[in-house]
């Protein structure tokens, strides 16, 4: 009788051992639904920040300079241009530490 | 900076644009896919491999359910044959019991009957002796010849005196 | 020993002239040529077998395709599925060009190292975004340029500000790659020539190329991080802008 007993708890262990695993394979299997932005390092952050803000500025005085030498405006629009582009890039590198905390910056929206 | 001359841009954009056009021409018809191929097998099979894995688990679970079941059946019918038993047992050593001091109530009963048959007889055989004894005595002493009966009577009264007297 | 920016000058092979247009086969093409055949190798040699239980060099293939197609669909939603071919192109070409000049000894060319070819990338994904989102939104697509909640009197202030966003995208997103590729190859550069310059003098400077050549080392585990980190950033911001241009937000 303590013999059955035995295998039967022995069973039981190994059944559940079974479970623990087959749950844990259906688990792997599944797509893994994560950030996507988020994982990018410190570094990667700081040089996306850093370009978009002199991108801003650079827009600004590539624009500035054609506009003035077309409508012979020398410098004012150039100046008018960076700054306007200045504030671009800081729009920039707003939206883009936005996206890094929100992660991926697509969501599924009513679904 | 040589990466500024405006006169290596042309030569670099044009085969940028040939070897990129080429590529993604390679990855969308060939290579990407193959890989989804690739991919989609593997996730169908695992998949249902899986679901196979959990129907078998499922059907050890029963199994090992219906064991278990089997088991505490067993162990309570067991329980309850050697309870069964046990009164059964009880009940027959009872009667035994109960028949053995019937009978042997019954024999004490006798025996005490044949005591008394016994010491009765003993005492009636005692009283004629007595009796005789006393009419030999009274006569030789006294010369008397008495009435045998009454000599009884007395002695009777004495014995049964005695016995009270004894008892 | 060379100057740290001769690893960037372009040299002429196999001068071509069409219609007055210089398309010479240059270093640069060479480099080019190399990473479409190493990409092509990989890929085909990885997928030969196309196994269901995959072997090292099938796993790596598998792991790009999936790290890409995971991380477009993250960015930009199912709609985008249809652009995996090309930023899964994007992505590998990048992370090729990007890794090829790393290797020592072999001197590649690195074609990421050129505003040019970084340009041209990210100025074909800019106009492409646009057109998409012109085509999807049709002229509901200039909404993108006005912000939903601007007073009124700010608003063609405001609007500007947005288009010159809008047109900073190829530039950061080119600038970006192209400037750290150049800082990277330079550093390595400038101290590969420290250390061969002090161990060729010799003696007691010898035993102080041992420094410069810890730091090289390092420094190259850094470059490799870089490389791979600028690929992905690139991607990714290509995903966010399709994502802009498919759902304006």
């Amino acid at each position: 009788m303590t013999d059955n007993k035995k295998s039967s708890e022995e069973m039981k262990a190994e059944l559940d051992d079974l479970n623990a695993r087959l749950s844990a394979a259906r688990e792997a299997s599944k797509p893994k639904v994560a950030s996507g932005y988020n994982e990018a390092t410190t570094y990667g952050r700081a040089t996306r920040l850093v370009a978009e803000l002199i991108a801003g500025i650079l827009v600004g005085v590539l624009l500035g300079w054609y506009l003035d030498q077309w409508l012979g405006t020398k410098p004012w629009l150039m100046i008018l241009l960076i700054i306007i582009g200045a504030a671009a890039g800081i729009l920039n590198v707003m939206r883009a530490a936005k996206q890094m905390v929100q992660g991926g910056s697509y969501n599924e929206e009513g679904k | 900076m040589p990466q500024l001359d405006p006169a290596v841009f042309l030569p670099q954009i044009f085969w940028l644009i040939v070897v990129f056009a080429a590529l993604y021409i390679f990855i969308a018809r060939n290579a990407a896919p193959k890989i989804a191929d690739v991919l989609k097998k593997r996730q169908d099979r695992i998949a249902d491999d899986l679901t196979a894995a959990e129907q078998l688990q499922a059907k050890a679970e029963e199994a090992r359910i219906a064991f278990e079941k089997a088991q505490a059946d067993a162990r309570n019918n067991a329980a309850s044959i050697v309870l069964s038993k046990r009164d059964e047992i009880k009940a027959d050593t009872e009667a035994a019991l109960q028949k053995l001091s019937e009978e042997l109530n019954a024999k004490i009963d006798e025996a005490q009957k044949r005591i008394d048959e016994a010491k009765s007889k003993a005492l009636s055989d005692v009283r004629d002796v007595a009796t005789d004894v006393c009419s030999e005595i009274v006569s030789q002493i006294s010369g008397l010849n008495l009435d045998k009966k009454s000599i009884e009577k007395v002695v009777k009264a004495k014995t049964d005196a005695a016995m009270k007297g004894d008892a | 020993m060379a100057g740290p920016l001769e690893q960037f000058e372009i040299h002429s092979k196999v001068p071509i002239e069409v219609a007055g247009y210089d398309i010479s086969i240059t270093n640069s093409a060479i480099s080019l040529a190399i990473a479409l055949v190493i990409l092509m190798v990989f890929m085909l040699g990885g997928m030969r077998k196309a196994a269901l239980v995959p072997g090292r060099w099938q796993s790596s293939v598998e792991m790009c395709y999936e790290f890409i197609a995971k991380m477009l669909g993250d960015t930009a939603g199912h709609e985008a599925r249809q652009f995996f071919p090309f930023v899964f192109t994007l992505f590998m070409f990048i992370l090729t060009a990007n890794l090829m000049g790393m290797v020592p000894w072999l001197h590649l060319f690195t074609v990421t190292s050129h505003i040019a070819v970084t340009f041209a990338l990210a100025f074909f994904i800019f106009i492409g975004v646009t057109i998409l989102g012109f085509i999807k939104h049709g002229i509901g697509f200039l909404k993108f340029f006005v912000p939903g909640d601007a007073p009124l009197a700010l608003l063609p202030l405001l609007v500007i500000i947005e288009i010159v966003s809008y047109l900073s995208r190829p530039i950061s997103l080119s600038v970006r790659l192209f400037a750290n590729m150049v800082a990277g190859h330079t550093m390595l550069q400038v101290f590969g020539g420290f250390v061969v310059s002090l161990a060729a003098a010799g003696g007691i400077f010898a035993l102080g190329s041992v420094l410069p050549f810890a730091f090289i080392v390092a420094l190259t585990g850094l470059e490799l991080l870089v490389a791979c980190l600028q690929a992905y950033v690139f991607a990714v911001l290509t995903c966010i802008y399709l994502n802009d241009a498919l759902h304006m937000h």
